[in-house]
């Protein structure tokens, strides 16, 4: 009997699972050849997405274990160099942009004021959530050929951010809803959200700050 | 000669998009940048030659009552192996603007459409240069609506702006109705275009034979019930 023009359905079973084994088999190994490298590319985007956050050079790796600590979902990675805290980094998230997760990484001096805030991962819309959340260099056909520079684009929604620290009688939210950001038209939500989630972050960064300091080894605080 | 025409024909004459009006989720989606258009097309036409081969080669054994999963299951195999790929090779900006796209290159109509109108029919080397047509023909397509749609939403091509002083992003152009609308309008004119020619040669105009379902055994076993 030819295969092709087969009807049992227990061959037809036994087919089928021959041919999800076989894809199962391909899976497994691409995931195999691929895994160090998918583990190297997301090392890569989280270290320059840290070297961003302009606290600074370091020279330890902020995301090993020894170097986090996590406190009402935000987490918090030390950042030396030469073994001196030179800031703190700061992960959280919040589901409540226009769509999906939005990922921020904040950059705090030891004394808790933000240096720069930055957005790591979001699904908004693009031309409207988007330019809240994107720092980008404008090209133009004027400067196509010049070299691109090297600073961190600006972003006037994500800077009015950075110098800013909690307790400084700082309200964390958009000036419509009556504390003390812009938010930018079109985007309220998520201005919004970015806005609650820094909030959230500096001040949970204000009501541990002691322990943080401690776990990180750099008890001194200057005043 | 013969090879070659199985490409040009997915360029030109057959285009999935603008002809056979197949995958059109990921054109409409996708093509805000042209970016992102280069980026889904050539992700695209990797699974279509992949799966293509595949099925070709194995579409003698297959028993006919299951090939349609089975040509899932390929499919499937190899659109997770692009994800993979790209995860780990790809820059990161490109990843994280497809990434919630690539999964949906499986239910990609363009694909399965291709492995079961041409690829289950045709050798191994045919079924490549179809898929290799195909693939160009919604590469390029989705790269020039990209480009058309860039540039109307905010003066720039392939993040380059042109037009220097253009501040203000129009926002039609870059969400899906206009997406919509610019498709609907290069259709439009296609059809025009090709009516006219067509008259003018004396000729009726006729749609090209891939259209109509007798190339496709997808519903047309049951029609013959």
């Amino acid at each position: 009997m030819k295969l092709k023009e087969c009807e049992n359905f227990v061959v037809l079973g036994v087919f089928l699972g021959v041919v999800g084994l076989f894809s199962a088999l391909v899976l497994a190994l691409v995931s195999g050849v691929t895994a160090p490298a998918i583990e190297k590319a997301d090392q890569r985007a989280k270290k320059e997405a840290l070297e961003q956050l302009g606290l600074g050079e370091f020279d330890n790796d902020p995301t090993a274990e020894k170097e986090k600590c996590k406190f009402d979902g935000v987490t918090f990675m030390a950042l030396r160099k030469g073994g001196k805290l030179v800031g703190i980094a700061a992960e959280s998230e919040t589901g409540g942009g226009y769509a999906g997760t939005i990922r921020e990484l904040v950059g705090f001096e030891p004394d808790g004021t933000i240096r720069t805030v930055l957005i790591t991962d979001e699904k908004e819309t693009p031309g409207l959530g988007k330019n809240v959340c994107e720092r980008r260099n404008k090209k133009t056909v004027a400067n196509f050929w010049k070299p691109e520079d090297k600073k961190l684009p600006p972003n006037a929604i994500l800077d009015q951010y950075s110098g800013r620290k909690a307790g400084d009688d700082t309200k964390w939210r958009l000036k419509k809803d009556g504390g003390d950001f812009d938010g930018k038209t079109g985007a309220t939500v998520t201005s919004r959200a970015v806005a609650e989630m820094t909030g959230k972050t500096a001040e949970t960064f204000a009501g541990h700050r002691a322990e943080i300091l401690a776990k990180f080894g750099a008890t001194e605080v200057k005043k | 000669m013969k090879y070659l025409s199985d490409i040009i024909r997915g360029i030109w004459k057959e285009n999935p998009v603008l002809v056979l009006l197949l995958g059109t989720c990921p054109t409409l989606a996708l093509t805000s940048s042209a970016s992102n258009g280069v980026g889904m097309g050539l992700a695209t036409t990797f699974v279509l030659v992949g799966s293509n081969l595949v099925v070709s080669v194995i579409a003698g054994i297959v028993p006919k009552k299951i090939r349609i999963p089975v040509y899932i299951v390929v499919i499937a195999t190899f659109v997770t192996v692009v994800d993979l790929l790209m995860k780990a090779y790809a820059p990161s900006a490109l990843y994280k603007a497809l990434g919630i796209f690539i999964p949906l290159i499986v239910v990609n109509c363009i694909v399965l459409g291709r492995a079961e109108a041409f690829a289950s029919k045709n050798g191994p080397i045919r079924s490549i240069c179809d898929g290799l047509g195909m693939g160009l023909g919604f590469t390029l397509t989705l790269t020039m609506l990209g480009m058309l749609r860039e540039f109307l939403s905010s003066g720039s091509i392939f993040g380059v702006k042109v037009i220097t002083a253009w501040t203000t992003d129009f926002m039609l152009p870059a969400a899906a109705p206009g997406a919509f609308i610019i498709v609907g309008v290069i259709l439009g004119l296609r059809n025009h275009f090709r009516r006219t020619a067509a008259i003018r040669a004396g000729k009726l105009y006729v749609p090209p034979e891939d259209i109509d379902c007798e190339h496709c055994h997808i519903c047309a076993d049951d029609k013959k019930d």
